[in-house]
């Protein structure tokens, strides 16, 4: 019965782990401000989490720098399934204007699968809340594959 | 007692919350001149590739086939999560080819949503302006013996004509041609235009320092006199003369007087044209490399070079730099810092320094608190100041006279 339960409130709220990848910042700005009252993320049940082991949908922003790449795939591998990543901005996408740069491991796709882009040199908030909109539906998708 | 925000608080009660309301509406649009998705248009395109040289993320690609009726077909791909959004595309884009909406809605879980692409038939050269065509490269190819009156029109097919009594030949419309159409020879004076190749962009009229280029829409020119030719004979030469008048035939003279050989204006020269030696105080023009594009002149921070337009000079107005040692004995010991200083310094502490007249700074030891301020801000690192052993050196070899070191001192303890 509990578990049912938990099932259910965990599809209403999901949890959010942000990771820097080395963004330039303006995207970790900007999905703060998709928290904050402004645009009030949390009142749609998104909660940003300390802790990858919490989580339900991993944000990540940044190119995915050499240094960064092996602590974001272990933040990532510690995120309990079912799970969502979200790449926001165009830098985990493509590497941006960083591409080819010798300390640039991304694009993040070549390490894991990404289900949602969200594209923008920075998104607008609007558009984040699309995005996660879009992963909390590919969460419900994942969840029922899981039980059967 | 006095509850001033009960009211306030009480009325929030009843109105709408202060967040933005979240519509899944995918027709919103952003703030007007926001830079959203990309449209491009690609009947508009002409193909320059100006779009995918300006882009920083690499977002603009291309691929062209072959037509059976042997014409190339372009298919141009914006992608949009390569993009940062900067608009230099568009902003480079010559014919309005690209546009940025106030869509933001870019969410996709497949890579293939994010691109936005257009397919276009370039077409061959036009080959309907035959009158037009042999008119524009003759003269190109027959550069300075042109006849006065004659009058060079813009052609009608969107491509480039030279002015050959205003070219110079310095090549910066080859460099720039995005499409590399123009061949310019400096040496045999030769402006060619490699009509398959040229895209009809006008960059190389944009880029003309002399306005040699005429592209539809501009005026048409009159041939006038072709200038002069580059005779020899006026000679930079430091006249012994009163003035130092520019040259009439464009290109610049030196004022040695003013010069203070900080070789700026040789390393600015596009051409390479300028040799300038520090030490033995020499600056030699070469006459064919030359373009006589001004570069010198805007650079040098002494204005001591002259073009056509200048007002001419007299050849020793402030400081006759050639001849400073000899001139001026008076000062010389005081020229010699670091030795004499340590023993004047305690000895007569007042004897007055006077500036020497070569442009150069000279320390005041009295003043001097050997802060070290000078020495850091000298553009050249001509100045060594020891704090510890309080010495000030100037290396004459290496300063060039600009008076930084005079600006910032502190105590005004340098004398120019």
């Amino acid at each position: 019965m509990f578990k049912k339960l938990i099932a259910e409130s965990t599809g209403k709220s999901p949890w959010l782990f942000h990771i820097n990848a080395g963004s330039c910042n303006g995207c970790d700005i900007e999905l703060v401000s998709v928290l904050t009252p402004r645009y009030d993320a949390e009142r749609l049940g998104f909660k940003l989490t300390g802790s990858p082991r919490h989580a339900d949908i991993v944000v990540v922003t940044g190119p995915v720098t050499q240094q960064s790449l092996n602590r974001v795939l272990r933040s990532i591998e510690q995120v309990p399934d079912p799970k969502c990543i979200v790449t926001m901005g165009s830098c985990p996408q493509s590497g941006n204007v960083f591409r080819g740069s010798y300390s640039v491991a991304g694009p993040l796709s070549k390490y894991v699968h990404v289900d949602v882009d969200v594209a923008g040199c920075t998104p607008k908030p609007e558009a984040v809340i699309d995005g996660l909109y879009l992963a909390t539906q590919i969460l419900a998708e994942k969840r029922k594959e899981m039980k059967k | 007692m006095d509850f001033p925000f009960v009211k306030e608080a009480i009325s929030k009660l009843f109105s709408k919350p202060s967040c933005e309301m979240y519509v899944p509406d995918k027709t919103k649009l952003g703030a007007p001149n926001y830079r959203g998705r990309i449209v491009f248009h690609p009947e508009k395109c002409i193909n320059c590739m100006m779009c995918e040289r300006v882009c920083s993320g690499n977002a603009i690609t291309h691929v062209i086939e072959k037509t059976p009726e042997g014409e190339d077909k372009v298919t141009r791909t914006f992608y949009l999560g390569s993009c940062t959004f900067c608009a230099t595309c568009m902003d480079f884009c010559g014919h309005g080819a690209i546009e940025f909406t106030r869509d933001y809605h870019m969410i996709a879980t497949k890579e293939e949503d994010l691109m936005v692409s257009g397919t276009f038939i370039k077409k061959a050269p036009v080959k309907k302006a035959p009158a037009a065509k042999p008119a524009a490269p003759k003269p190109a190819a027959a550069p300075a013996p042109a006849e006065g009156g004659k009058v060079i029109k813009p052609r009608d097919d969107g491509k480039p004509v030279q002015v050959p009594s205003k070219c110079v030949y310095c090549t910066i419309c080859a460099k720039k041609c995005p499409a590399g159409a123009l061949n310019v020879d400096r040496a045999n004076k030769t402006w060619e235009l490699d009509e398959d190749l040229c895209v009809g962009c006008g960059t190389c009229s944009d880029a003309c320092p002399k306005k040699a280029i005429l592209m539809p829409g501009d005026e048409p020119v009159t041939e006038g006199a072709p200038a002069p030719a580059p005779a020899p004979a006026p000679k930079a030469a430091p006249a012994a003369a009163a003035l130092i008048q520019p040259r009439d035939d464009g290109k610049p003279v030196q004022v040695p007087s003013k010069c203070v050989y900080c070789t700026l204006c040789a390393k600015k020269c596009p051409a390479g044209a300028l040799t300038v030696d520090r030490a033995n105080k020499t600056w030699e023009l070469d006459e064919d490399l030359c373009v006589g594009c001004g570069t010198c002149a805007e650079a040098c921070p002494k204005k001591a070079i002259l073009m056509p337009g200048d007002e001419p000079v007299a050849a020793d107005a402030p400081a006759a730099a050639p001849a400073p040692k000899a001139a001026a004995p008076a000062p010389a010991p005081k020229k010699e810092e670091p030795a004499p200083k340590a023993e004047e310094k305690p000895a007569e502490p007042a004897k007055p320094v006077e500036p020497r007249d070569d442009g150069r700074p000279v320390q005041d030891p009295a003043k001097c608190i050997y802060c070290t301020i000078c020495a850091r801000k000298c553009p050249v690192g001509a100045l060594t100041v020891d704090r510890a052993a309080k010495t000030w050196e100037l290396d004459e070899s290496m300063c060039i006279g600009c008076g930084n070191c005079y600006e910032v001192c502190p105590k005004k303890a340098i004398l120019i």
